[in-house]
C-alpha cells in the first residue's frame, strides 16, 4: 500500500464488510433478550429479558432436535472419519484408472446440488424398503455425503507419508488392519480431525438431505424450515443465538489448540 | 557352486523361475533364478529400474511375483505376507515410525513376537515377550548400533546417520534369518557412508546372518560384498565375488557399469589370438568359434604406456586429455579411432604420441549379448509387417501372407534412430550408450517394452525421446514354426546365470 | 495357496458404499425420471420441461440469479480478498478468519438472522431480499478460495513484472489476476452451484413471487405422484451442474474441485 488514503480506504471497506458479515448475527443475538417485540425494531418498547431462552429449554421439539442434531453430526462425522480414512488408505495405493474411478463417485456427492442427492436418496430408501427409515437413514446419508471431505483432508497428508511406514510395519510382524491402527492412523490424526470437523458442520448445516429422507426425525434445521411457512417463532432467535455461540467457541478452541500443537493445524 | 552336496544344505534363499509384470505390463523380473547361501553378505548390483529393488521387496514379501517360487531356507514362501517371514527389512528413507520414540521404535516387532518356551510344569507353550526380556533385547540392540542412550529421544530430532542406525537395531532386534537392506545409505552424506559400511560389514561379521544388500554403486558393492549378483533388464548378467566380476566381466554390460572400462568390438581369429584396431593381440581365451564377432574389455589401468619410438608398445597413439587425480594421471589416448582411457602414474602431455602395450593377461574376452534384434510380429499387408506397436515395410519374396506369425530378425545396423520422434515408425526411449571403439551400441527402449539395439556413428543421451525407422531390406521374416527351434537358444544366450 | 491381504482393499468399504449410495440411488432417480407414474417406460417428464415455457422461464430466472449473485459476491470478495493477502494486513491469519468464520455456522440460522435484520431495518421480502441473502450466504465460499491463491502466490512474479517495466495495474491485469484465476474459477463454482439449486433462501427470505427451480423441484418431489417429474428436473439440474463443471475446469487448468477441494 502506497500512500495513507490507499490504506484509510482499505480499513473502510474491510470495516464495511465486517459490518454486513456481522450485524445480522449480533443484532439476533440482542433480541434473542427481547421476547415480545414481534416485528423488531420499536427499540423504546421493548423490555429485556430471557423469556426466549427461559421457552427454548422448556420446548421438548426443541430441545429433542438439537440432540438429534448433534447425535447425527456426531455419529455420521465418526463414520464418515473411520471410512473415509481406511477408504484413503486403500485408496492411495490403487492404480490410476481404479482411483480415479472411486475419486469420481465420491466426488458426484461433493459437486452434486443437495437437492438431486436428497431426491436420490429418497427415492433409493422408498424404492428398496430397506427398513432404514429415520434415524439410521439420516446416518447412511450424512456419512455418504461427509465422506469425501474425509477423503480430502486425509489425502494430502498420506502422500507425504514415507511409503515404506505400512510396509516396515509388516515387516516388523504386524497384521495389516494392526498396521493401520498402530502405524499409519497416528500419522494421520491431524487429517482426521479436520476431516471430522468438516463433516461435522457439513452435517450441521444440511437441511435439504434431511428433509427429503426423514420421517418424523426432526433437527434443528428441518424444524426451522418447516417453520418458515407459517412464519418463525422468536423463540428461534435464541436457538440460533446459542448455535451461534457454541460454534464460535469451538472454533476458537479448535483454532488455539491447532496452533499450539503445530503451525498447520486448526481447520483453516 | 563346485560342491553340489554342500550347496544344496546352505542355501537360504531360493528364487526360482520368478518373473514379475507390473500392473502397467512391465517386466520388471524375466525368470530369474538365483541362490543365496548362508551366512553370506550378497549385494544385488544395477542401474536404477534393473529390478534389484523388486527382487528384494518379493524376498520380504511386499510384491509377490507374477510367476516363480520363492524359498527361505527351503519352506516356500512365495505368497506369505511380511508378518509370517524370517527376514526383516531396513527400507531406503528408515521408514521409523515418527509418532513413536527411539526405544518403542525398536520395541515394535518385539512386542509381537511370539516365542516357544517352557512353563514351570515343562510344558512347552507359546507366549509373548515380557516387558523386562524386551527393554534387554532393546537395549543390546541399542548397543549394538552405539546409541544406547538414546531410547527415550524422538525419532525425528536424530541425524540421517543416527536414523539409518535405528532403523538397523529395528530390524535387527527381531533376530531375522536374512536382512534385508535396500539402497540403505543413499541418503547418507559421503564420510558418513564410508562409516557405515565398515560398521555394516562388523555386523556382518559378528551376527553371522545373511546379508541381502541393495544398491546401484559399484564401489560400495565391491568393497562390502561376498557375492555381488550384477542385474539389467530384469535379467541376473553375473553372480560372483568381487574380484571375478571387476576381472572377468561376463558381458559388455558388465564390464561397463563395473569401474572405469575400456570396450572394443573384436574377432576371435582362433584361440588365444583376438583381432581388434586392425591388429591381433594375444589373450588368454579360448573356446570362441572361429571368427567370432566378441567383446572385449580392458581396465584402464592395465594398458601400459611407453615414449614414442622407445619399441617396448604394440602401436601408436595420440594423447587428447590428461587430468591428474590424486594418485594418477587419467588420460584419454587416441589409437586408429579408438579413445582408450587410460591410468598412469606417470604424466604425458596432450598432443604427446605414445606407444601402447596391452599384455594378454589385462585382455578380457565377452560373448556378444546379442547380435541381432529379434521381435515377434504380424505380417499386416502385403508389404507391411507389423511388430513392436508400429508398422514397418519389408521386401516381401512372396512367401508371406497377411496375418502370417512372423518371428522379426533385423541386424544392429539396419536400426535407424531418428532425432524426432515422428519421423520415425515408432517412438522409443535411449536407455544406454555403450562407446565401442568406431561407434557406439545404442539400447533403445520401446513403448511397447521391447528392447530395440543398433550401432551407430553418433552419441546420443541416455532418456532422449527418439524415433525408430527400418529400411525395408534390412528386415528378414521367418515364420513363426520353423523359428522355434532356434529363438530358444537364442533366448538363453542372454540370460548369463553364473 | 491363500490369497495374500493386500493394502488396496482397504479401498473396498468404501468404494461400495459408494457404489451403493451414491451411484445407485442415481440409478434409481434415473428410472424414476423415465417411467410414469404407473411404472411404464417414457420420456414424458422430461418432455415437459421442453414443451412448458413456463418451466423454462424458472430454470432461466435461476440461472440468472445464481450469476447475479456470484457476479456480486466476485466483486466484494476480490478486493476483500486483495487487501487481506497484501502487506499490512496479512500480518495476523485472525482478519481473515473473522470474515470465513460464517462458513462454520448453520447456514439456515444465518438467513434467518439475515431475514430478523431485513424485517429490522424495513426491507421487503421478494427478488432483492433474496440477491443479498444469497451474497450473504456465499461470500465466504467466494473469498476463501481467492484469499488462498492470492496468498500462496510467488511474490516475486509481481516483481518481476515491475522489473520488466509494468505498472501496478498493468501488473495487475496481466500477472496478478489471471494467476489468482484457479481460485476465482473455484469460488465461482462454489457459489454459482449451491445458489442455481438453493431452496432455503428463497424461502425464507422471497415471497410467492420469487420461485426458482430448486423450488420447482422441491414442490413436485414433495408430492409422491409427481416424484417422476420431480426426478426428471434433478437430472437436469445434473446436467446443467455438469456443464457448469466443464466450463469452469477449462478456465481453472482442470484443479479446481467445487466446495471442499479449496478448505
Amino acid at each position: 500500500m502506497r500512500s495513507k488514503t490507499a490504506k484509510t480506504v482499505c480499513w473502510i471497506f474491510l470495516a464495511l464488510m465486517l459490518v454486513f458479515t456481522y450485524l445480522p448475527i449480533i443484532i439476533l443475538i440482542i433480541f434473542s433478550f427481547a421476547p415480545e417485540s414481534k416485528a423488531i425494531g420499536n427499540w423504546a418498547k421493548i423490555t429485556w429479558s430471557f423469556d426466549l431462552y427461559a421457552q427454548l429449554f422448556s420446548s421438548e421439539e426443541i430441545l429433542t432436535a438439537i440432540f438429534n442434531t448433534f447425535i447425527l453430526a456426531f455419529t455420521s462425522s465418526l463414520l464418515a472419519t473411520i471410512l473415509g480414512t481406511v477408504g484413503a488408505v486403500g485408496i492411495q495405493q490403487l492404480g490410476k484408472k481404479r482411483k480415479m474411478l472411486i475419486n469420481g463417485m465420491s466426488q458426484i456427492t461433493v459437486i452434486n446440488a443437495d437437492i438431486v442427492t436428497g431426491a436420490a436418496f429418497m427415492l433409493f430408501f422408498t424404492f428398496f424398503p430397506t427398513g432404514f427409515n429415520g434415524f439410521p437413514a439420516l446416518i447412511i446419508a450424512h456419512t455418504i455425503i461427509c465422506m469425501p471431505y474425509v477423503l480430502l483432508s486425509v489425502m494430502p497428508r498420506l502422500s507425504q507419508l514415507n511409503p515404506n511406514l505400512y510396509e516396515a510395519g509388516l515387516d516388523l510382524g504386524a497384521k495389516p488392519i494392526r498396521t493401520l491402527l498402530t502405524v499409519i492412523m497416528p500419522q494421520l490424526i491431524p487429517g482426521m480431525i479436520s476431516g471430522f470437523g468438516l463433516a461435522f458442520t457439513l452435517s450441521l448445516d444440511d437441511y435439504v438431505i434431511s428433509k427429503f429422507i426423514n420421517g418424523n426425525v426432526q433437527t434443528i434445521s428441518t424444524l426451522i424450515y418447516s417453520a418458515t411457512k407459517k412464519g418463525i417463532p422468536p423463540v428461534w432467535r435464541a436457538v440460533s443465538s446459542l448455535m451461534f455461540i457454541v460454534v464460535l467457541v469451538i472454533l476458537i478452541f479448535v483454532n488455539i489448540k491447532g496452533k499450539k500443537k503445530n503451525k498447520k493445524g486448526g481447520l483453516l | 557352486m563346485k560342491e553340489k552336496q554342500n550347496v544344496k544344505t546352505d542355501k537360504i534363499i531360493e528364487v526360482k523361475n520368478v518373473t514379475k509384470i507390473f500392473e502397467d505390463g512391465v517386466t520388471v523380473i524375466d525368470d530369474m533364478n538365483l541362490s543365496i547361501k548362508r551366512g553370506q553378505f550378497v549385494t544385488l548390483l544395477g542401474p536404477s529400474g534393473c529390478g534389484k529393488t523388486t527382487l528384494l521387496r518379493m524376498i520380504a514379501g511386499f510384491d509377490t511375483p507374477t510367476k516363480g517360487n520363492i524359498y527361505i531356507e527351503n519352506e516356500e514362501v512365495t505368497n506369505e505376507p511380511p508378518y509370517n517371514r524370517p527376514v526383516n527389512t531396513v527400507f531406503q528413507k528408515y521408514a521409523l515410525f515418527p509418532h513413536l520414540n527411539v526405544f518403542k521404535n525398536v520395541a515394535f516387532g518385539l512386542k509381537l513376537k511370539v516365542i516357544e518356551s517352557v512353563d514351570e510344569n515343562g510344558k512347552k507353550i507359546k507366549r509373548k515377550l515380557s516387558k523386562k526380556e524386551i527393554e534387554e533385547k532393546v537395549n543390546r540392540a541399542l548397543k549394538l548400533v552405539d546409541l544406547e542412550d538414546y531410547g527415550h529421544r524422538n525419532v525425528n530430532s536424530l541425524s540421517g546417520g543416527q536414523q539409518q542406525r535405528i532403523a538397523i537395531a529395528r530390524a535387527l532386534v527381531c533376530e531375522p534369518k536374512v536382512l534385508l537392506l535396500d539402497e540403505p545409505l543413499g541418503a547418507l552424506d559421503l564420510k558418513m557412508r564410508k562409516e557405515m559400511q565398515i560398521e555394516l560389514m562388523n555386523m556382518h561379521k559378528n551376527l553371522g546372518i545373511t546379508f541381502i544388500y541393495v544398491t546401484h554403486d559399484q564401489e560400495e558393492a565391491l568393497t562390502m560384498s561376498d557375492v555381488i549378483v550384477v542385474l539389467n533388464d530384469g535379467y541376473i548378467q553375473q553372480v560372483g565375488t568381487p574380484k571375478k566380476i571387476y576381472d572377468e566381466p561376463a558381458n559388455a554390460f558388465v564390464a561397463n557399469f563395473i569401474g572405469e572400462s575400456n570396450i572394443l568390438s573384436g574377432v576371435m581369429l582362433k584361440d588365444y589370438v583376438v583381432k581388434f584396431l586392425d591388429k591381433e593381440f594375444e589373450c588368454l581365451d579360448k573356446g570362441f568359434l572361429k571368427n567370432e564377432k566378441v567383446d572385449l574389455v580392458i581396465r584402464p589401468e592395465d594398458i601400459k604406456v611407453y615414449a614414442k619410438d622407445s619399441g617396448k608398445g604394440q602401436f601408436e597413439g595420440v594423447v587428447t586429455s590428461s587430468v591428474f587425480k590424486g594418485t594418477y594421471y587419467e588420460m584419454n589416448i587416441l589409437a586408429s579411432e579408438y579413445e582408450f582411457t587410460v591410468q598412469n602414474t606417470t604424466e604425458r602431455k596432450t598432443g604427446e604420441i605414445v606407444e601402447l602395450k596391452i599384455v594378454p593377461d589385462s585382455i578380457h574376452i565377452m560373448r556378444k549379448l546379442r547380435t541381432v534384434n529379434e521381435f515377434k510380429g504380424v505380417v499386416s499387408s502385403e508389404n507391411t509387417v507389423s511388430f513392436c506397436g508400429g508398422e514397418f515395410e519389408f521386401v516381401n519374396d512372396g512367401t508371406h501372407e497377411k496375418g502370417d506369425e512372423v518371428n522379426v530378425k533385423v541386424p544392429f545396423d539396419g536400426i535407424e534412430i531418428t532425432d524426432d520422434e515422428n519421423d520415425g515408425i515408432i517412438g522409443a526411449n535411449i536407455t544406454q550408450v555403450l562407446y565401442k571403439g568406431t561407434y557406439y551400441q545404442v539400447q533403445i527402449y520401446s513403448d511397447t517394452d521391447e528392447d530395440f539395439y543398433t550401432d551407430t556413428p553418433y552419441e546420443w543421451d541416455i532418456n532422449d525421446r527418439v524415433g525408430i525407422k527400418i529400411a525395408p531390406e534390412k528386415i528378414t521374416l521367418t515364420k513363426v514354426e520353423e523359428e522355434e527351434e532356434q529363438s530358444k537358444t537364442s533366448g538363453e544366450e542372454v540370460v548369463n546365470e553364473a | 495357496m491363500k490369497p495374500k491381504f493386500k493394502r488396496t482393499y482397504f479401498a473396498f468399504p468404501y468404494a461400495l458404499l459408494c457404489v451403493l449410495f451414491v451411484v445407485v440411488p442415481l440409478g434409481i432417480m434415473l428410472y424414476f425420471a423415465c417411467t410414469d407414474f404407473e411404472g411404464s417406460f417414457t420420456f414424458d417428464n422430461f418432455g415437459y420441461f421442453f414443451t412448458e415455457s413456463e418451466t423454462q422461464l424458472v430454470l432461466l430466472k435461476s440461472v440468472g440469479t445464481a450469476l447475479l449473485a456470484t457476479v456480486i459476491c466476485f466483486l466484494l470478495a476480490y478486493p476483500l480478498a486483495y487487501i487481506l493477502a497484501s502487506s499490512p494486513f496479512n500480518k495476523t491469519a485472525i482478519l481473515v478468519m473473522l470474515f470465513i468464520i460464517p462458513m462454520w455456522i448453520n447456514s439456515l440460522l444465518r438467513i434467518y438472522a439475515t431475514r430478523t435484520f431485513f424485517e429490522m431495518i424495513g426491507i421487503e421480502r421478494g427478488y432483492f431480499a433474496v440477491v443479498i441473502g444469497l451474497v450473504y450466504d456465499f461470500l465466504p465460499f467466494m473469498l476463501l478460495p481467492i484469499y488462498t491463491s492470492l496468498n500462496n502466490m510467488d511474490k516475486s512474479y509481481l516483481e518481476a513484472s515491475y522489473d520488466l517495466g509494468a505498472n501496478p495495474i498493468a501488473s495487475f491485469f496481466k500477472v496478478t489476476f489471471p494467476l489468482s484465476m484457479p481460485g476465482v474459477v473455484s469460488g465461482v463454482l462454489m457459489v454459482f452451484m449451491p445458489a442455481i439449486s438453493t431452496i432455503g433462501i428463497t424461502e425464507m427470505l422471497g415471497n410467492k413471487d420469487v420461485y426458482l427451480f430448486g423450488n420447482l423441484i422441491n414442490d413436485y418431489l414433495g408430492e409422491f405422484y409427481t416424484w417422476n417429474i420431480g426426478a426428471a428436473y434433478s437430472f437436469i439440474m445434473l446436467v446443467l451442474i455438469a456443464i457448469s463443471m466443464l466450463i469452469a475446469n477449462k478456465f481453472g487448468n482442470g484443479e479446481t474441485t467445487a466446495r471442499g477441494g479449496t478448505i
